[in-house]
């Protein structure tokens, strides 16, 4: 009897510490699911600034995917000093916040500065046509997705921080976004 | 305690088997990883995960993946995993790529700008994480420099080691180090795309 009473015993301590580990393991697939569920399931751009790679997705799908080019990361500082300009693309999360049919350039002090140029007063003097291709995307704080004249450098760390497409691509991409779509940077 | 009981502890110390997490407690320790990931895959931002179980280093943004990176060897010294997010907070290697410094007027207009690429980025550096955790990247050896260089890290590593763990011991601080060796592409690129700030979250073995 006292012999059968600690097989069972032994028996009983298992199956508590199986159903234990087996809640544990259940309680775990449950966070990962909570994980997977935070992933974008609609349309949303993904940027490979290591490779030079912009992706559109929906979901899971890849629906189309072009070579770009990205931030070079040289520095410009501004003679005296005063100011300075890292060319990096940035990295993170951001929406689409606008998008621009055949974009003007308003050129920023610093395209001035490295050109050895004096900042214009007039801003009339900012405007460059023709430069940026077709359509732009704007995704915040002047960084824009945009056409390029350099397509033989697509595929380069070459631009001063915005990501340059392909014309082709960036027409099937910016057809297809609307505000609000999230861009991946990393 | 004398020389002879340091070096006979230091052997010891450089001796013993990476530590890997006791079966009871993995459990636990994946549930408190999880949630750590969950906690930052709800925010805007792109984070890392290095899963020792899986084998990868994976970086990652809404808990989802970007780019997944497969790690060739992994050793572990110290209870690493199962805790909150680690912030990234430096980077270091031997020869660290300099930025280009643009000088106003040099650059000729439509002209080929010169930039860093992930080619020039190191394939052997030492990831900083909070909390004192230190996640050493290396890559396979290509070419006899490459070898020669991989031989003096790993004989600079086996020396250095023991002492750092003796420094910890000695400061009553946990010992916490993970070396991964990746392609050399892999360790490139992992360097490119890492900054400072960026958040990771270790599953342990």
């Amino acid at each position: 009897m006292l012999v059968w009473k600690a097989g069972f015993g032994n028996h009983l301590i298992e199956a508590q510490a199986g159903s234990l580990n087996l809640a544990r393991l259940s309680r775990n697939a449950d966070i990962e699911k909570r994980i997977l569920a935070q992933r974008p399931k609609g349309l949303h751009l993904i940027v490979d600034t290591s490779r030079n790679i912009l992706i559109l997705k929906n979901g899971e799908h890849i629906l189309r995917e072009s070579v770009v080019s990205t931030g070079s990361g040289n520095i410009l500082e501004e003679p005296g000093g005063r100011r300075k300009w890292v060319f990096d693309t940035p990295r993170g999360e951001f929406q689409v916040q606008y998008k621009v049919r055949n974009p003007v350039w308003i050129k920023p002090d610093w395209a001035f500065i490295e050109e050895g140029k004096a900042i214009p007063e007039d801003s009339a003097d900012r405007v460059e046509e023709g430069v940026l291709g077709e359509y732009a995307l704007g995704i915040g704080n002047g960084y824009f997705i945009h056409g390029t004249l350099y397509k033989r450098m697509l595929g380069r760390n070459i631009t001063h921080g915005c990501v340059r497409v392909d014309d082709e691509d960036l027409k099937f991409v910016y057809q297809a976004v609307t505000i609000g779509t999230p861009v991946y940077i990393f | 305690m004398s020389t002879l009981h340091l070096v006979v502890l230091a052997c010891f110390l450089n001796a013993a088997a990476p530590l890997t997490a006791d079966t009871g407690n993995q459990s636990s320790l994946r549930k408190t990883a999880l949630e750590s990931e969950l906690r930052l895959a709800r925010k805007p931002g792109v984070y890392f995960v290095i899963d020792l179980n899986q084998a990868q280093v994976v970086v990652k943004a809404r808990g989802m993946s970007l780019k997944a990176l497969s790690i060739i060897r992994k050793s572990v010294w110290g209870s690493v995993g199962g805790q909150q997010p680690r912030r990234l907070e430096s980077k270091s290697a031997l020869s660290e790529p300099d930025r280009l410094r643009l000088k106003p007027g040099q650059r000729e207009e439509k002209a080929p700008v010169p930039a860093l690429e992930v080619s020039d980025m190191p394939s052997r550096y030492l990831l900083h994480l909070s909390g004192g955790l230190t996640v050493g990247i290396n890559s396979e050896p290509a070419g006899i420099v490459d070898r020669l260089a991989s031989g003096a890290y790993s004989s600079f590593w086996a020396t250095a080691r023991p002492i750092l763990s003796l420094r910890s011991v000695a400061r009553g601080i946990p010992f916490e180090w993970i070396e991964l060796s990746l392609s050399r592409s892999d360790a490139q690129a992992l360097y490119w795309v890492l900054s400072e700030g960026t958040q990771s979250v270790i599953y342990a073995l």
